[in-house]
């Protein structure tokens, strides 16, 4: 088949964009499918080919779904699929010329938003990515597919030299690290950032051992959180905090780096309001490094090694999106901190215990894996359907005596 | 007159060629009968079979692929066969020479070199006459065990499977295109067992 991919562009270093840099390529090598990838962010003013797969640029209306049919006619496409946040996506242009829309879109709230549905039920087929997701789908009438984001298990996995990644990072040997990864966007925070950062100053004023990584912008340059301010606010010491580079974090870090710094946490904390997916987390676990989550939305279905923040210790809150999603209490965070801190401190944070983390990462989340087990028999799928759609335009059966 | 029916898709349009000449060539009088396209070979192997019954003359229906070469007189030896009353398990062998399968117990299970009317499971080249495809179509749209399904039709009519060694072809292993019909064998063995079920229930059982 044809597929064509609108998203962000594969080299955006955006949640989107890695999806995107992570399975196009598959779809072309692995399941042998034609791809082109086009722009809603990354991309502007000409055509470009990455790793053998053309890009379309970026039209003129913020989406760019002004252009988006006329690319998938330039391109002969049988499919168009999109990642992106589907409430914001306009299924009268994506079809405006006949094509299959395919979003493989988030569900981060409880039911699924209204906004949400309204778009999607348009869709040739929608594809979730968690199976909170495709539960909330399903409740509301909705014939949905799941298929899962992924990770490269060959990059994300427990380094061999763990001292020397810390060391790099000026992680302290005998400091108990917690970090957090996540977009500091918005108001109020999705990711829940106040209340892990109090969450976390409550265990660091108990232990003091306690150190926080933070891989994020911590300004208000993406309307997110004073985090810097914050912080100071909070009393957590200057040199109890990590901050990753703020430049390099604009042009993005190396995913191998990536790898070396979730293996140098103890904890990873991603306690959101709600979760679409979460990359971070699994990048984490892959890496050997448990999370503490909250247990709502898709966050249930992705610890494999952690603690989870009981539902009734957070505060259902209304989304403007129509949609419950669940600010968490400190307190509750604070005690799974606690928890995570006693594993460390008695010393049952193992090598054999990330490892083992490690390979129930890889068996429910690899990219090749995901490739081979449920994209490849969704887009075998769609082609029969769409061959069942053409049975009248079938060539004639030719008869040569 | 035989009715050679053959399937194919974008892409192999060389093996068809080859295929073509090899059938014109085998010293049977055959039509040809081309179906492009079809998402199965099941679905295939029935809009061909099914054209070949508005055809004048045709005695034999022979469901095929598009690489296969049969060897001079494989079509008569299979007609023979099937005017004692037999479905013939055609005889295979790989382009090299080397056996393929002599006969088939169905389901993947490739019996080796064994003797003339040896009773086996399937054919995976059906050889009947046209009242027989009457009698059992439609053939279900799928890809893998197809040919089981309808080996499994025919016994229900009465016929037997056998080998049949002068029913021998040469299977050119094409495999372009043919990816995505390989990841689907699974779903395919689901339908075909399934498409027996809804065929064998009695009207009480229905």
């Amino acid at each position: 088949m044809r597929l064509m991919m609108h998203s962000n562009m594969p080299w955006a270093s955006t949640g989107y964009g890695v999806q995107v840099a992570t399975f196009a390529p598959r779809w072309r090598q692995m399941l042998g499918h034609d791809v082109a990838l086009t722009s809603i962010y990354g991309l502007q003013g000409g055509m470009l080919t990455w790793n053998g797969i053309p890009c379309y640029p970026a039209g003129f209306e913020g989406l760019s779904q002004d252009v988006l049919p006329q690319h998938a006619d330039h391109f002969k496409a049988d499919l168009i699929l999109t990642l992106f946040d589907a409430w914001v996506l306009n299924p009268d242009m994506i079809q405006a010329r006949g094509h299959r829309w395919v979003p493989w879109f988030p569900i981060d709230s409880e039911p699924i938003p209204a906004a949400v549905l309204r778009q999607v039920e348009k869709a040739w087929q929608p594809v979730v990515f968690s199976r909170f997701g495709e539960r909330m789908a399903r409740d509301a009438g909705l014939d949905v597919r799941y298929v899962p984001h992924g990770i490269d298990t060959t990059v994300y996995r427990p380094v061999a030299d763990r001292a020397a990644e810390r060391a790099q990072r000026t992680f302290p040997e005998d400091r108990f690290v917690v970090g957090i990864v996540a977009a500091n966007k918005g108001f109020p925070s999705r990711k829940s950032w106040p209340e892990m950062l109090e969450a976390f100053a409550r265990l660091h004023r108990r232990h003091p051992e306690a150190m926080l990584y933070l891989h994020t912008f911590v300004g208000t340059e993406m309307t997110g959180v004073n985090i810097a301010e914050y912080v100071d606010h909070l009393g957590i010491p200057a040199e109890a905090v990590r901050v990753c580079e703020q430049y390099q974090n604009t042009i993005g870090f190396p995913p191998e780096w990536m790898a070396g710094m979730f293996s140098s946490l103890d904890v990873l904390m991603n306690v959101a309001m709600g979760e679409g997916f979460g990359v971070p987390p699994v990048e984490a676990q892959a890496c050997g490094t448990p999370v503490v989550l909250g247990d709502w939305t898709a966050m249930s279905e992705l610890c494999l090694d952690g603690w989870l923040v009981p539902k009734d210790e957070a505060d259902r809150w209304w989304t403007p999106q129509a949609a419950y999603q669940f600010k968490p209490r400190v307190g509750a965070i604070e005690a799974a901190l606690e928890e995570a801190f006693d594993d460390w401190s008695a010393g049952r944070m193992t090598d054999e215990r990330r490892r083992d983390t490690a390979a129930k990462v890889a068996a429910r989340y690899d990219a090749d894996m995901v490739t081979r087990e449920f994209w490849g028999p969704f887009f075998d799928e769609c082609a029969e359907r769409i061959h069942a759609e053409a049975a009248g335009d079938l060539p004639p059966v030719e008869v040569a005596a | 007159m035989i009715a050679v029916v053959i399937p194919t898709i974008r892409g192999r349009e060389a093996l068809y060629e080859r295929t073509v000449a090899a059938y014109r060539a085998c010293g049977s009088e055959v039509t040809i009968i081309t179906v492009r396209d079809r998402p199965t070979i099941g679905q295939a192997w029935g809009d061909g079979a099914d054209a070949a019954l508005n055809v004048e003359g045709v005695e034999f229906i022979h469901l095929s692929a598009d690489d296969v070469e049969p060897h001079p007189g494989a079509l008569e030896a299979a007609a023979e066969a099937v005017r004692f009353g037999i479905y013939p398990s055609p005889r295979i062998v790989n382009v090299d020479g080397s056996l393929h399968s002599c006969g088939t117990m169905g389901g993947g299970m490739l019996l080796p070199e064994c003797g003339n009317d040896t009773v086996c499971g399937t054919s995976p080249f059906p050889f009947m006459r046209h009242e027989m495809w009457t009698a059992i179509r439609p053939c279900p749209r799928i890809g893998y065990y197809a040919d089981d399904w309808l080996a499994w039709a025919v016994r229900e009519q009465g016929l037997e499977v056998r080998v049949s060694r002068g029913y021998t072809l040469t299977h050119l292993e094409g495999t372009v295109g043919r990816d995505r019909v390989v990841r689907r064998s699974g779903a395919d063995r689901a339908a075909f067992l399934q498409a027996v079920a809804d065929r064998a229930l009695s009207p009480v059982e229905a």
